[in-house]
């Protein structure tokens, strides 16, 4: 299977709800007040995801909620394993984008 | 993968952002060089559930409380406010003072919005609403216990 293929696997795994936690994600979920519904929001809502050749991840950058972006970092085995959650800051674009959005 | 995933009864530290709430017996997988796994669908259940056992067990409301609530139902603070007929600045101003418990009047409003929409049969009334316990320093819920209770009921 390529990697985009099995990357845009997981992703629909992850939006129709079919995946697990792993106990570091969920601790981290916990942690960064990450819910479950919010890392389907944030599948829902991702707009980047690339390869991490090291761990052998897919890293998704997305948001939680409108106003909150984060992301997340998935692997697929027989099941669809999120390993974990994070929150992130707007990169450049993004709020140059919401700006002459505004406007 | 050489070997096979092992299903897995383990302790739950932390639902959603309630970090002294603890769930034992929680079924995961476990995964060789991954470690456990609890499935969304559960974990999604528990958090329900547990906001269930917030209101029965009468534990008063604060910031901490309402942004799990909210988050559970998926609601952003303006769809909540809505719900409440209020400014989403309460909301907000709720959620940021996270230990702050809520005045009688939030918290019955809040509670009963959330009986209403986790589909719970609560006595109408002010005292069965209110809180009456602090927020303890651990919540310690047995998963199996969590749901035979929710199907007696």
């Amino acid at each position: 299977m390529e990697r985009s293929e099995e990357g845009q696997r997981i992703l629909a795994s992850v939006v129709e709800g079919r995946f697990r936690l792993l106990n570091h994600a969920s601790q981290r979920s916990t942690e960064r007040g990450v819910f479950v519904e919010q890392i389907i929001q944030c599948a829902k809502t991702c707009f980047h995801w690339k390869w991490q050749e090291k761990p052998g991840t897919h890293l998704y950058l997305g948001f939680f909620s409108p106003d909150r972006p984060g992301g997340f970092t998935a692997v697929l085995l027989d099941e669809v394993l999120v390993v974990t959650v994070f929150k992130r800051r707007l990169t450049q674009w993004e709020k140059k984008l919401a700006k002459s959005a505004k406007h | 993968m050489g070997k096979e995933a092992s299903e897995v009864r383990k302790t739950l530290k932390g639902v959603g952002n309630l970090k002294y709430v603890e769930v034992q017996n929680v079924p995961m997988k476990s995964y060789p060089g991954f470690g456990d796994s609890v499935d969304a669908q559960v974990l999604a259940d528990i958090e329900k559930q547990v906001a269930r056992e917030l209101i029965t067990r009468r534990i008063h409301v604060r910031g901490l409380e309402v942004e799990f609530f909210r988050s559970i139902l998926g609601l952003s603070q303006r769809e909540f406010a809505q719900k409440l007929g209020l400014c989403h600045v309460s909301v907000l101003k709720w959620e940021k003072a996270h230990e702050k418990p809520l005045e009688l009047v939030n918290e019955v409003a809040l509670k009963a919005l959330m009986a209403g929409l986790l589909k719970m049969r609560l006595p109408a009334s002010v005292e069965s609403l209110s809180g009456e316990t602090a927020v303890p320093k651990k919540l310690a819920l047995d998963y199996s216990s969590l749901f035979t209770q929710r199907r007696r009921a």
